[in-house]
């Protein structure tokens, strides 16, 4: 999916509210073929690329276990650390929100903020993907067009 | 890692299709699903992205059959490919006792291969899996195609240590189960030499 | 064989059976495996009729490694404990060895996350102390003891299941 950068501006925006209500350390927008998108916060020493893939990963392996299990879903719970803390959670079909956090934050806060964070991007992610579903079926219409002209000339 | 339990008279070995994205390591395993009975293998799990590009790995359970009553299984699996996904494609090498290399023979991804091979040696390193002693062997895939580079050239360029190699036409079949075969047989000699 | 390659004698798991039959009672859970970190279920206790049991050991692991690694990333050691809660079954992933997980699976409206983790912690250094005998028995044991007939047999049959059709 291309997201231009309006649209990713707005995504930072979200997740940069995200760490500013909850005091987490950073977050992160992945999507599940394990593409970073977007991300907030302090994420110097992390490698994103590798946080990308393991998470799109991790969901991967928990959706087949819960398949496998003839269950609908697995809630990802958060794993806990010494420190510092992961919480996954999906953000519609195909997406991510990641969000590192220690013990600065609260989890009842956090809890409650995350889940505003993933309505407002699964808003912002259905209005992306109406706007791309336009251009493909005019290009469809061009093409066709092309070609019958094209067929026209034989 | 290689599992040798006495007590349910089991033995099991962990065999990884290596290599550079879209070379064929899938391609392989899919092969060799559809021709094994059904019987003699469980389920492929395939955990990839929307198109079809592996993300964490495919796995396929094959048994061997009783030898001295020992019961034989293989678990294949094949890793990511593509270079981003490298934090995930370590872990599949977790406990590997052997790996197909898959090369694609083409001209134009000789790089890719030089490059995939160099991150399996990290790779093995990092698990630490001594990259001199596991036993390995190469497929040089895709020799359907017209712009690929001879074999021999192949072990020139990727071959220094002499491992066996195998050309394939995997999306054919092709050399698929030689290769199998020749890694299963170093792998099963590794352990029941204990090695 | 790699240098950690396991080997489990005549004797096997009888003990182990025995905590993890316990535990099963105790918890009200289904089932329990033990899985090795490179996917290999080593054993397993209970009952988990439709399910493919050497996949499921096979994402047990990969999950928990890429958890694990996950952890690594944020500067953390790797995480002990995995908990997933389904609609109806739940999985809950934890380290008893150095390169083994278990992984229990329980009816989420039938037993508690509280419950199964209580029980675990009653039974973890049974089963931990029980593990380490295991793979120290397992080192000195040595070698796999196999002869030059056994190879040629395993090379047949080899050649009999990699055939086309």
């Amino acid at each position: 999916m291309n997201i231009n950068e309006k649209i990713k501006g707005k995504i930072e925006d979200i997740l940069s509210h995200l760490i500013w209500e909850t005091s987490s350390k950073c977050c992160f927008l992945v999507d599940i073929n394990g593409n970073l998108i977007s991300a907030a916060g302090y994420t110097g020493d992390i490698n994103t690329v590798d946080l990308a893939s393991l998470s799109a990963s991790h969901f991967a392996a928990t959706a087949a276990l819960a398949r496998m299990m003839n269950d609908n879903k697995f809630t990802v719970m958060f794993h806990k650390g010494k420190k510092e803390s992961i919480d996954i959670n999906r953000v519609g079909k195909k997406y991510l929100l990641v969000t590192i956090f220690g013990e600065k934050t609260v989890l009842g806060v956090l809890q409650k903020e995350t889940k505003k964070t993933i309505d407002k991007l699964e808003t912002l992610l259905k209005q992306i993907s109406k706007i791309e579903e336009k251009p493909i079926n005019n290009v469809k219409k061009t093409l066709s067009e092309e070609i019958n002209n094209l067929l026209k000339d034989l | 890692m290689s599992l040798i339990n006495y007590a349910s008279r089991e033995i099991n070995c962990k065999i990884v299709y290596y290599g550079p994205g879209l070379g064929g390591k899938t391609t392989n395993i899919k092969y060799v699903y559809k021709q094994i009975d059904a019987d003699a293998r469980g389920k492929l799990v395939s955990l990839a992205t929307e198109t079809d590009r592996t993300l964490f790995f495919d796995f396929l359970p094959l048994n061997l059959g009783q030898v001295q009553g020992f019961k034989t299984r293989f678990h294949l699996y094949t890793v990511p490919g593509q270079v981003h996904y490298d934090a995930s494609r370590r872990l599949i090498l977790k406990g590997a006792d052997g790996i197909i290399f898959v090369a694609d023979s083409q001209k134009e991804r000789l790089e890719d291969n030089i490059e995939s091979y160099k991150n399996l040696n990290v790779n093995l390193k990092s698990q630490n899996i001594d990259p001199e002693s596991i036993p390995l062997v190469l497929q040089y895939n895709k020799m359907d195609l017209p712009n690929v580079m001879g074999a021999d050239i192949l072990d020139e360029k990727l071959n220094k240590d002499n491992y066996l190699s195998f050309e394939s036409i995997a999306i054919e079949g092709i050399g698929v189960f030689d290769t199998l075969k020749a890694i299963s047989k170093l792998v099963l000699k590794s352990v029941s030499e204990g090695r | 064989m790699s240098k950690d390659g396991l080997i489990i004698p005549e004797d096997g798991f009888n003990q182990i059976n025995e905590v993890l039959d316990d535990l099963l009672e105790r918890s009200t859970a289904e089932c329990a495996f033990l899985v090795d970190k490179s996917g290999q279920l080593i054993g397993m206790r209970g009952d988990m009729e439709t399910v493919d049991s050497a996949a499921f050991a096979s994402l047990s692991a990969g999950n928990f490694a890429a958890t694990s690694e996950l952890a690594k990333l944020i500067g953390e050691e790797e995480f002990t404990v995995l908990f997933h809660e389904g609609d109806t079954e739940s999985i809950h992933i934890s380290i008893v060895a150095q390169n083994i997980i278990m992984v229990i699976v329980f009816k989420t409206d039938l037993t508690s996350l509280g419950l199964v983790r209580l029980e675990m912690k009653k039974s973890r250094k049974e089963l931990v102390k029980l593990l380490k005998e295991l793979s120290e028995k397992s080192k000195s044991e040595g070698t796999a003891k196999f002869d030059e007939s056994f190879s040629k047999s395993l090379d047949d049959e080899i050649d009999n299941l990699f055939k086309d059709k």
